[in-house]
């Protein structure tokens, strides 16, 4: 399951992978503006060069099998160009660029050594075929300029090392010129050329790294105006939500005013047991923004310590959150996977928090009586940095956590931005669900604070859910227990607990709740 | 003149809030709630309440649209409708007017303040307006 998990997952720092494919598709549409630009140049050039033949063999009167030849010749050259365009328009870019390759070198080196009109042309035609590996750098991948610049290297070869029958002046001017300086013009064109694609190659590093910085600049301000419509929003649905429990505070209080009610001692139980519900829903909804606020501005010092994750598992169920107005009580299975004794190398509260909205999402966003998984193990080094850093020493092995339900899922497009503060689903803002937009990101927050990561990984069809993967450092000498059993599946232990949902801390609502549950809710809101 | 006994439709999807109109107007109407729009169409062409309390933000039909639908309705045509909304006056008092509402009110609103907008409603209306100069007609003629 993991394995099918590394490549779609989103971390909060750095570029996400649709992030990367926006930045591939500027680079793309770069290079097809490009080939489409300088297709139609060269196309036009060639054809204006084949009328200018037909011009010059009508003046010299002379129509022979060289003139065909050219004249065939360049007209296949002009259509070339017309292909390459046609190409670079339905976006085959590849295919482009290497006809490009073809119909800027090969061509025209073809038609200037084989003809009599045009043949006096310098002998070489090294402005040529050098122009044709800066265009194939321009135009195309790297392995274009290697095309490029071997083509260039074959056609002078095929020049100096086969004469025709009948040669044209161009080679006659060729081999009087050889004559004079030997044999050594062949190396030293080569060296001409692969050290010109080389320089282009470094060139083409470079600017491809500039891109890739300013695709990435584009990506943080599209990110930065995304996150200011979210505030906006965020700030639409603070207003919203505050609204019905003020509505509701005051309207009891004002009905509580009413001689009418004083009369009736049930009336006005209940009614002071409602405005005191709205009151807590105010605190619980402030508390939010406030602890979104706080975690978002104030680095908070770390005092990790070694906690079982089972236990922490056991104290945080009774503190999920009904979020759904009590329809939702119906007990669900928990499933758990993990190897016995697991633990991680943080903080309990934060801790806590986490797994307190993850789980409450994975019962909020899921049909009531389907089950949620949970399944951890020992990893050896976060993969998700080692891929950035392969350099440094071996990682501090991390403990992987995977939270799965199998309700909604979350849509792919909307997995970039699930982290942000503030972020809340087209879907969940029609609906009734209540929430913050805060849960996640104020998760990543803690999460990221302990030294670790969190990540979301869904097809978004529903019923597929979504898993979250949380990777939380280990203990220290924990890496030690495991290079025993390499395997991360060698001995995990399956456990179920029952995962109900209560509702917040409302002990005059809830008989049910015990002492100790009770305790861990005053813990969780000091 | 006794005024006669209303039914008001409340449309929200908060139970809460829901909860809280029963209890504070149902001394002064006959009150039916409606959770959505759907329940809320249902409710109009089941019992023809005198008035209707529409929240806009809802998970199926928009109250907009909900109320845009009943005054398309030849049979509701004239139904006082309030909308009580949480959206603030700048962003939805336009669009609710232009809807077709007679009032539009926003969260929060005592209950002791809605009466008086309800019965001003009703009073205002064009339905009752034909009610009382037809019940006057036919006291002159008698």
């Amino acid at each position: 399951m993991t394995e099918a998990i590394e490549p779609t997952i989103t971390f909060g720092g750095a570029a996400t992978q649709n992030e990367t494919e926006t930045i591939r598709r500027y680079d793309r549409q770069r290079r097809q503006r490009l080939l489409i630009l300088m297709g139609t140049t060269f196309g036009s050039l060639i054809g204006a060069l084949f009328a200018l033949l037909v011009l010059l063999i009508a003046i010299a009167g002379t129509f022979g099998v060289s003139e065909i030849v050219e004249l065939t010749g360049t007209a296949l050259n002009a259509l070339l160009f017309v292909v390459v365009v046609t190409l670079a328009r339905q976006e085959h870019v590849e295919w482009a660029a290497a006809l490009f390759a073809v119909g800027a070198v090969v061509f025209p080196n073809l038609i200037i050594a084989t003809s009599t009109a045009t043949g006096a042309g310098s002998p070489f035609n090294v402005a040529f075929l050098v122009g044709a590996i800066i265009i194939a750098s321009l135009a195309g991948r790297p392995w274009m300029v290697f095309v490029a610049a071997l083509l260039a290297s074959l056609t002078t070869s095929f020049m100096v090392l086969a004469p025709l029958p009948t040669p044209t002046p161009a080679q006659q001017a060729l081999h009087a010129y050889l004559a004079l300086t030997g044999w050594t013009i062949l190396p030293i064109m080569f060296l001409v050329y692969w050290g010109i694609a080389l320089l282009l190659l470094a060139q083409w590093r470079s600017y491809q790294r500039l891109l890739m910085e300013l695709a990435d600049v584009r990506t943080q301000v599209e990110r930065a105006r995304r996150l200011d419509e979210l505030k906006d929003q965020f700030i639409r649905n603070v207003n919203h939500e505050l609204r019905t429990p003020i509505m509701a505070l005051l309207g009891y209080v004002d009905l509580l005013k009413n001689p009418e009610t004083q009369r009736s001692t049930e009336k006005v139980e209940r009614y002071v047991q409602r405005a005191e519900r709205a009151g807590q829903s105010l605190r619980a909804l402030l508390a939010g923004i406030l602890d979104t606020r706080r975690l978002g501005v104030l680095p908070t010092a770390l005092a990790p310590e070694r906690l079982d994750l089972m236990t922490v598992l056991e104290e945080v169920i009774p503190l999920i959150p009904d979020e759904t107005g009590g329809q939702n009580t119906e007990e669900r299975a928990l499933r758990v996977r993990m190897p016995p004794g697991l633990a991680v190398w943080a903080e309990g509260i934060k801790t806590q928090q986490v797994f307190i909205n993850l789980l409450g999402n994975a019962v909020k966003y899921s049909a009531p009586g389907t089950p949620v998984d949970i399944e951890a193990r020992l990893v050896k080094g976060d993969e998700s940095t080692r891929r950035w850093r392969r350099r440094e020493a071996p990682q501090e092995p991390v403990v992987e956590i995977v939270v799965r339900d199998y309700g909604l899922g979350i849509p792919p497009e909307s997995q970039p931005l699930l982290f942000q503060r503030f972020m809340r689903l087209p879907r969940d803002l029609e609906s009734n669900a209540i929430g913050s937009g805060l849960g996640l990101y104020l998760s990543r927050t803690l999460v990221e604070s302990m030294g670790g990561s969190i990540g979301v990984q869904s097809s978004g069809v529903p019923g597929e859910g979504s898993s979250f993967i949380v990777r939380l450092p280990a203990p220290p000498h924990a890496g030690s227990d495991v290079t025993a059993d390499e395997e991360p599946d060698s001995d995990p232990q399956d456990s179920s607990l029952r995962l109900v949902a209560v509702r917040p801390p409302d002990a005059t609502d809830d008989p049910a709740m015990g002492d100790a549950e009770r305790e861990l809710s005053d813990q969780r809101s000091a | 003149m006794a005024e006669p006994h209303r039914t008001i439709l409340v449309v929200d999807d908060h139970p809460e809030l829901l909860e809280l109109l029963r209890e504070g107007l149902s001394g002064h109407f006959t009150i039916l709630l409606a959770c959505n729009g759907a329940e809320g169409l249902t409710a109009v062409a089941e019992s023809h309440p005198d008035c209707a309390i529409i929240d806009i933000r809802m998970p199926d039909i928009d109250g907009l649209q909900l109320v845009r639908t009943l005054r398309g309705d030849p049979t509701t045509r004239d139904m006082p409708l309030i909308i009580l909304t949480a959206m603030p006056e700048e962003q939805g008092l336009l669009p609710g007017l232009l809807s077709g509402a007679d009032r539009y009110l926003t969260k929060p609103v005592l209950p002791s303040e809605l009466i008086p907008a309800i019965q001003n409603a009703i009073a205002l209306s064009a339905a009752e307006r034909a009610r009382r100069l037809r019940s006057l007609v036919e006291g002159e003629e008698s």
